[in-house]
């Protein structure tokens, strides 16, 4: 089996459509949100 | 003419929110590593060495040796996404001003590492290898008990009847999420006794750890003293347990040099991310709405790995974790429809 193979063996179930991708998005969005709210506070002092 | 006592209320409001939303994001992101925490002990080198292992050491061994060497390279890329982290927060200066200033306050993240990461985390997996993944689920969820209680006899912070409720209730909605299992596992664990110490190292380290960094944190910006409790703990894993593991005839530097596939840098650097934002969160809830409190939210991470795995890993939910999930949203609404008033001063 590849890695490639074995990485979407996880996702085969997934209720998401093309969940082993998406979920890469939704980590860098809520990332990306959260860094953005603590540099907001930050930069309010 | 302005009213003072009204800005000051506002002001207290909205520290008390974010504070709530600083443990909301913890919980979310804290759900979201299981993707990557748990793709990753499916792909090259980590089965191999699973397997070779337990050939000669036994299963409940050879998932402690690969969790420490994942939990070892985990905190690499934690203490990178940090550098992010704390380079967009232009707190590189701070960070060095902090890692000097040892007595006042990097000292107490010293000390945090240590409960946090190899206290914790390892038994964290003794409990997982030696009675089972749901075991070791419940036990961690308890930690919030210790820390709350930590935190009131040795800061004086106060925990109101409305906090506590909320507390118990998130607990018991994780211990239903995870119940059916762990009397499976209860069953069928071989060597209990060590699983169970496990599980107690897992509730006392973290719950230690919440009361020990708030200490620091009274004089320390969150975000910078998170990153140097990170780098100490890296230290640890490379410094003292990984060699340890060698010495004792495991070979855990054979497999850390294979690890350089496309796949398996990418999930540990997506279990960077997730794992190091939602620790950053974690100590950014602690100064603004308390130890009990942030660790409380923080605990809604057991429903969202579950809702994370539904969504991405297609895990059919059993009846418990419906009702498991309902009680850790009524948990959570207990906490934050408490009067922001009642929060006006933390400690005693």
């Amino acid at each position: 089996m590849t890695q490639m193979e074995a990485y979407t063996a996880f996702f085969e179930s997934a209720y998401v459509p093309a969940g082993e991708y998406v979920w890469l998005f939704v980590v860098l969005a809520i990332a990306f949100l959260a860094i953005w709210q603590a540099r907001t506070w930050v930069f309010k002092f | 003419m302005v009213d003072l006592q009204a800005l000051r209320q506002a002001e207290h409001g909205r520290r008390i929110r974010n504070g709530y939303m600083w443990a909301l994001f913890c919980a979310v992101l804290w759900g979201i590593w299981y993707i990557p925490g748990t793709v990753v002990w499916g792909l090259t080198p980590f089965v191999e060495m699973y397997t070779e292992v337990a050939s000669t050491s036994g299963d409940g061994m050879a998932l402690i040796v690969t969790a420490v060497l994942i939990t070892a390279l985990n905190a690499v890329t934690v203490v990178l996404a940090l550098f992010v982290w704390n380079g967009v927060l232009g707190n590189y200066g701070e960070m060095i001003r902090t890692a000097k200033s040892f007595h006042p306050c990097s000292k107490w993240f010293l000390l945090a590492s240590v409960f946090g990461g190899p206290v914790a985390i390892l038994g964290s997996f003794m409990a997982m290898g030696f009675v089972g993944g749901a075991f070791a689920a419940v036990a961690a969820l308890l930690y919030p008990v210790i820390g709350a209680a930590l935190a009131n006899v040795w800061h004086g912070e106060k925990i109101s009847k409305r906090a506590a409720m909320g507390i118990f209730v998130i607990i018991a909605g994780g211990i239903t999420i995870f119940g059916g299992g762990v009397i499976t596992e209860l069953q069928a664990g071989s060597v209990g006794w060590m699983g169970y110490l496990g599980g107690l190292m897992a509730a006392t380290g973290w719950g230690i750890e919440g009361a020990v960094a708030d200490k620091g944190l009274d004089v320390a910006n969150a975000d910078v003293g998170l990153h140097l409790r990170f780098i100490a703990e890296l230290a640890i894993w490379i410094i003292i347990a990984l060699p340890l593991l060698a010495i004792m005839g495991y070979p855990v530097f054979t497999y850390a040099f294979q690890i350089f596939q496309p796949l398996t840098i990418l999930m540990f650097v997506f279990a960077g991310i997730t794992f190091g934002f939602c620790y950053v969160s974690w100590y950014k809830s602690f100064p603004l709405i308390g130890v009990g409190r942030g660790q409380g939210i923080a605990n809604l991470y057991g429903m969202f790995a579950v809702i994370s795995t539904i969504l991405f890993f297609g895990d059919v939910p059993q009846w418990t974790v419906l009702v498991g999930g309902a009680l850790c949203i009524v948990g959570s609404f207990i906490m934050f429809s408490e009067e922001s008033l009642e929060l006006e001063t933390l400690r005693n």
